[in-house]
């Protein structure tokens, strides 16, 4: 069966902590370079650099585009899917439900830079991406689920927005496809990502899909299966 | 009632812009969830929270906000006191819960 070196949690220049290195075709030549075969562009509450990763990767490797959603319980939700379309259908939802807050004159949470596939800036997102969505856990991963995604928490044992950390148990009604560890070691049944939101941490925490392809499907077929290996990159 | 009046009265450790302590407060703020603060604190109010990740000053700063209390112990990550120094956001501590920290503050006429 195929196998597919994976790094399913990076962010662009759009999330306000990543480093404005973080442009599509720096971020797809890095992830060549540490030999990953897949990536998942998951930006804080928005997908919007996401069809720009698609582009500059052209078929060098396989793009998954995503968001990592901030749940009203402030959990953070690793949604990823086939096509940047159906991301942006939930960065629809996720602006809905985002509180309103002004542009300010000055931006204390980074750049939140929207860029084309040549990295060149086209825009500043000013919503709060920052800030948490009104979406509850089970409403968001409903909402994932019905546009084709795939939803694991993210790094769960963090404690500011890991799913354990927050909560302290993984809800048993939750259906999530998965788990993200981190951060700190590996974890049996866990996938590993990176998180990165410098160049030189993409693939530092990578998971080895074993997978007839790369769709969302196949990927939440593997996971429900356990049939992936996750590994450290020192 | 200055940031330096309570650091000093509730026994508060200081850990950056301590050039900003002659600060005015003109009251309180207890939440660890970011978009309540952003609805309802205003410019010169002091947030305790237990939340130590760097957004925690973003909004801190964005709101005017006089100063940040990190409650129970909890420690800041190095990139949130990095930006507290870069936004000369004063960043205190204490062990107390933030029960007892909004108490003692109310209670000193913090309102």
């Amino acid at each position: 069966m195929p196998t597919w070196r994976a790094d399913l949690h990076i962010h662009t220049a759009l999330s306000g902590c990543a480093a404005v290195e973080m442009i599509p075709p720096l971020i797809v030549a890095r992830a060549r370079e540490q030999g990953l075969t897949m990536i998942g562009i998951a930006d804080h509450n928005s997908a919007a650099n996401t069809a720009a990763v698609v582009e500059a990767a052209a078929d060098s490797i396989c793009v998954k585009p995503g968001l990592e959603l901030e749940t009203r319980e402030t959990v953070h939700l690793l949604c990823l899917f086939d096509t940047p379309a159906e991301a942006l259908s939930l960065q629809s939802l996720v602006y809905q439900h985002l509180p309103h807050a002004p542009p300010p004159e000055h931006n204390p949470f980074g750049p939140h830079v929207i860029v084309g596939r040549d990295g060149v800036a086209l825009g500043r997102e000013y919503r709060p991406l920052f800030l948490a969505t009104d979406l509850s856990l089970e409403e968001a991963i409903t909402a994932v689920h019905e546009r084709g995604g795939m939803v694991l928490a993210s790094h769960v044992e963090r404690r500011a927005h890991g799913l354990l950390g927050v909560l302290g148990f993984v809800p048993p009604e939750a259906a999530l496809d998965g788990l993200e560890a981190g951060p700190g070691g590996l974890v049996a049944d866990r996938i590993a990502g990176s998180d990165a939101h410098h160049l030189d941490e993409i693939g530092s925490r990578y998971t080895v899909f074993e997978a007839d392809g790369a769709g969302v499907g196949d990927l939440r077929r593997c996971l429900a299966a356990g049939a992936f290996r996750t590994g450290v990159v020192v | 009632m200055t940031v330096k009046d309570i650091a000093e009265t509730l026994g508060l450790e200081v850990l950056t812009a301590p050039e900003q302590l002659a600060r005015d407060i003109t009251g309180g703020c207890v939440s660890d969830l970011l978009s309540q603060v952003m609805g309802t604190a205003a410019e010169g109010n002091v947030w305790i929270t237990i939340q130590v990740h760097p957004n925690v000053v973003g909004v801190a700063s964005l709101l005017e906000l006089a100063a940040v209390i990190i409650a129970q112990g909890q420690l800041p990550e190095n990139d949130t006191l990095a930006k507290a120094h870069e936004q000369h956001l004063p960043v205190l501590t204490s062990k107390e819960t933030a029960f007892t920290i909004a108490g003692r503050l109310y209670e000193i006429g913090v309102r």
